[in-house]
């Protein structure tokens, strides 16, 4: 049997049934035993927008072309745009097809896997990339033997890709000392298997619905305004309360949005949840919101207002977005988290601020709107977090009216320091050098807890216990957060400035602790500054100059 | 020599000690205007308002705080009191750029002439304000003292004032920026991160940025070293340092400037009312002669600009 279309389709649809049931596992992957593992959650959000295709008689090339185009814009986390760009080369395989055989299906691998190595700078060996290319080379070199059978050769290649994934801790010295496997080639493998478990004619489904991640965008070229049953689109993030932390606590929320609406997305994350719903009562839905925390981000849009006016095509719906006209030669895009650290890069002069870091990396689309509303010539864009440049740069690519400068900064201090380097009098190219110069002159340290015991970077972690981080790499463990930014301050030298982000998860008083540490450690010079960040997952991130 | 007066309105800004040390026996009072309906006097001591009360009021910028300037009834009372002693008046009035109080005193003066045609009554427009003002009139009152004429220290008033500068930082433009009081919108931002503007007098009296600092330890060091730059003969020179609600800063600038440069006199002031609700909580700054300041003040910008590493 050749793969047409529609079987391209629906092994698409069971791959992203398969992660999204998975997606846990997946992140529980994360080297870092750290509360904030969403390569599962980036992967699963990033395919979860096949399945708006639904079932048609588009061919196999024009299928893998939308396939491609959703999961792109969808790609949240470098797992995530890694993943959009293997199922953008699988686009290329197949174009002009029809359907496809094993050779066809080798050859799309193949061009999927040169596309994820293209965009990734510095390609690491032991990662999701590894599988991919194991997983191509071998489908070439074996496909000759399956012809039309795609089952078996499908049933071939996915015992390759678990075999190659089962050797990345081999390859890679952390994945080692972590003993896990590659989050990210564990997601990729999932994938596979949801693939065949549909050629096999048992296609993959979501297990539990408030697990699910699957999102169902109304597809308004399918009906007229007066069938729109649910007139506001309803997206929020809640911060959650204490009582809710952690995963599996909130089912009776989403049992009571699913009597409010539909097209519903329910993702319950360890500290946030996040909901996308078509409504008439976007009231009720908030008000059952705010009992489980405070509201990180509201969105709220009348569909029949919105249809009346929409263009369905897909080229129609792009243009559709808002493009801001340029009305001044710079503009700035941030993504971070917490309200304080969100007034601090708004005080900067940024333009657009996204909701997300290391917890809900945004996704190439996220960036890309924040992108068109601003009204510059030349658009800055901050990712601050290593997990976002990926996609923040997939969204530059897509952007043809103005010119975008990705700065690279892996953390909130990076970002900060580039924009107070932002020199207006001088031309872009001058402001990317100094700021990435800039962005090489700031430490960022950082602390968080252990959600598991693990070994990291050569140090024994307990559950429970507090890690410092510097520059994402952790230098210190310790029973308590104070001991860890202690250890780590103690002795620096040639440091002028000093800014403290609390989190929400600690006081100012706490801070204030900090703070006094940090002047005992420090040369009398130093200047401290404090700022309530209210940033979840880390309790300081502190910006040492 | 007929006797003559020194008369500043409440804008420049001299504390009760300040005034003592000068021999400065009057000054006029304007009006500050609070958006929940009070009103008061603004003068050179906190006895209508507290301080904390008064930058607690501003710290919540949704209140509006206005003032208006000595009124002409208030300039004709004044100048005719003295006109009727036969007592000459040079008055010091904040910059006609910022403020209608030196046109007040034009009008106010024309009046009491028609009244007293002998009145001598001199209208000098500072060009400046707060310290500014306040260094105008130390100067005039240390003239008087050594014994010059009233044309004398007319003269010197009209020649030095284009040469008064300032340099500090400021925490916050929100209300310099309010009032339009400042000179090239540029938007500043930054001060949650710790960023202090860093100004001089433009040519007009208005504050201009000329850079950022960070942290007040820098700031403070840039401004030593920027006075260091642009004072002509500062060993010579009385200096005014003042702060609006920052008497720590202001203490260990003038110390800095004591121990960098020594000038012959320092005097440590503070923002009233007056002046405050237009500058706000936070800013300190010292006040000096340096070069006549001109146009553009490329000079003054270039010279930020090596201290602040840009060059």
């Amino acid at each position: 049997m050749k793969i047409n279309g529609l079987a391209f389709y629906k092994m698409a649809v069971s791959a992203a049934n398969n992660l999204d049931n998975n997606k846990i596992a997946v992140n529980n992957m994360n080297v870092f035993p750290v509360p904030d593992g969403d390569t599962g959650i980036n992967m699963t959000l990033t395919v979860s927008t096949v399945s708006t295709l639904g079932e048609t008689e588009m061919t196999l090339a024009e299928y893998s072309k939308k396939i491609a185009d959703l999961t792109l814009r969808s790609a949240r986390g470098n797992s995530g745009a890694i993943l959009s760009l293997f199922f953008r080369g699988m686009a290329k395989g197949f174009v002009d097809k029809e359907e496809a055989d094993a050779n066809d299906f080798a050859n799309a691998l193949d061009l999927g896997t040169k596309e994820a190595y293209k965009a990734v700078m510095n390609p690491t060996e032991g990662t999701i990339l590894t599988v991919m290319r194991t997983t191509s080379e071998q489908a070439l070199a074996h496909a000759g033997e399956y012809g039309d059978d795609v089952v078996g050769f499908f049933t071939k290649i996915l015992a390759v890709a678990e075999a190659e994934l089962a050797r990345t801790p081999e390859i890679l010295p952390v994945l080692r000392q972590a003993h896990v496997v590659d989050a990210g080639g564990y997601g990729f493998v999932i994938i596979l298997a949801g693939m065949l478990a549909s050629l096999k004619g048992e296609d993959i489904v979501a297990a539990d619905p408030t697990s699910s991640a699957t999102v169902t965008e109304a597809d308004f070229s399918q009906f007229a305004t007066e069938d729109v049953l649910f007139a506001y689109c309803t997206e929020f993030i809640v911060n959650k309360s204490e009582e809710f932390l952690g995963e599996g606590k909130v089912s009776e929320f989403y049992r009571y949005i699913s009597d409010l609406g539909d097209s519903i997305v329910f993702v319950d994350d360890e500290s946030i949840i996040k909901v996308h719903i078509h409504t008439n009562h976007p009231g009720k839905v908030l008000e059952k919101a705010i009992k489980h925390g405070d509201l990180a981000t509201v969105k709220i849009e009348n569909m029949k207002i919105q249809h009346s006016n929409k263009v369905v095509e897909e080229k129609e719906i792009r243009a559709a977005e808002e493009i801001a006209a340029p009305v001044k030669p710079y503009g700035f895009v941030a993504v971070c988290m917490g309200e304080g650290i969100t007034n601090t890069f708004k005080d900067l002069g940024v333009d657009q601020v996204i909701f997300g870091g290391q917890t809900m990396n945004p996704s190439t689309q996220d960036i890309l709107t924040a992108i068109n509303k601003t009204p510059a010539e030349t658009v800055y864009v901050f990712p601050n977090n290593k997990n976002i440049i990926l996609v923040a740069n997939q969204a530059a690519s897509l952007v043809q009216d103005k010119q975008i400068i990705v700065m690279p900064s892996r953390n909130v201090p990076q970002g900060v320091s580039a924009l107070l380097s932002f020199d207006e009098s001088a031309d872009a190219e001058t402001n990317r050098a100094t700021m990435e110069d800039a962005m090489g002159h700031v430490t960022c340290i950082s602390t968080t807890h252990a959600v598991r015991d693990a070994n990291v970077d050569g140090y024994d972690i307990r559950n429970g216990q507090a890690m410092g981080l510097v520059n994402e790499k952790v230098k210190s463990v310790a029973d308590t957060r104070e001991e860890c930014i202690e250890t780590l301050v103690k002795g620096m030298e040639h440091i002028s400035f000093a800014t403290i982000f609390f989190g929400k998860d600690v006081t100012e008083a706490d801070a204030e602790v900090i703070h006094g540490i940090l002047s005992a450690n420090l040369s009398d010079d130093v200047d401290i500054v404090v700022i309530d960040g209210g940033q979840a997952v880390y309790e300081y991130i502190i910006s040492l100059e | 020599m007929q006797p003559y007066v020194i008369l500043a309105d409440a804008c420049c800004d001299l504390s009760e000690d300040v005034r003592l040390s000068i021999g400065m026996t009057d000054y006029l009072t304007g009006h500050v205007y609070v958006e929940d309906g009070r009103s008061f006097p603004y003068t050179l001591d906190w006895s209508e308002i507290p301080r904390s009360e008064f930058y607690r009021l501003l710290s919540n910028k949704k209140c509006k705080v206005t003032t208006a300037p000595p009124n002409m009834i208030e300039y004709c009372d004044a100048f005719e009191g003295y006109a009727a002693k036969g007592i000459a008046v040079i008055s010091l009035s904040l910059s006609s750029k910022i403020s209608s109080t030196y046109n007040t005193s034009v009008l106010a003066a024309e009046q009491v002439r028609a009244s007293y045609p002998d009145a001598k009554i001199y209208c000098f427009d500072t060009l400046r304000m707060s310290g500014g003002f306040g260094l105008l009139t130390i100067y005039a009152h240390q003239l008087k003292a050594e014994g010059k004429s009233f044309d004398e220290v007319v003269d010197f008033l009209e020649k030095t004032k284009r040469s008064v500068h300032q340099m500090g930082p400021i925490d916050d433009l929100f209300f310099v920026a309010r009032r339009g009081k400042i000179a090239m919108g540029k938007a500043i931002m930054g001060s949650l991160i710790g960023i202090k503007p860093m100004g001089d007098c433009s040519s007009d009296g208005y504050i201009e940025i000329l850079g950022n600092a960070r942290g007040i330890p820098q700031a403070l060091d840039i401004t030593v070293k920027y006075v260091k730059e642009t004072a002509v003969d500062i060993a010579s020179q009385t200096v005014l340092v003042v702060h609006s609600d920052r008497d720590a800063y202001a203490k260990k600038l003038a110390e800095s400037l004591e121990a960098e440069l020594s000038p012959k006199k320092i005097y440590v002031s503070e923002v009233f009312a007056g002046c405050g609700a237009n500058i706000g909580p936070g800013m300190v700054g010292v006040y000096y002669l340096g070069n006549e300041i001109v146009d553009g003040m490329e000079t003054e910008k270039g010279i930020m600009k090596t201290l602040l590493g840009k060059n």
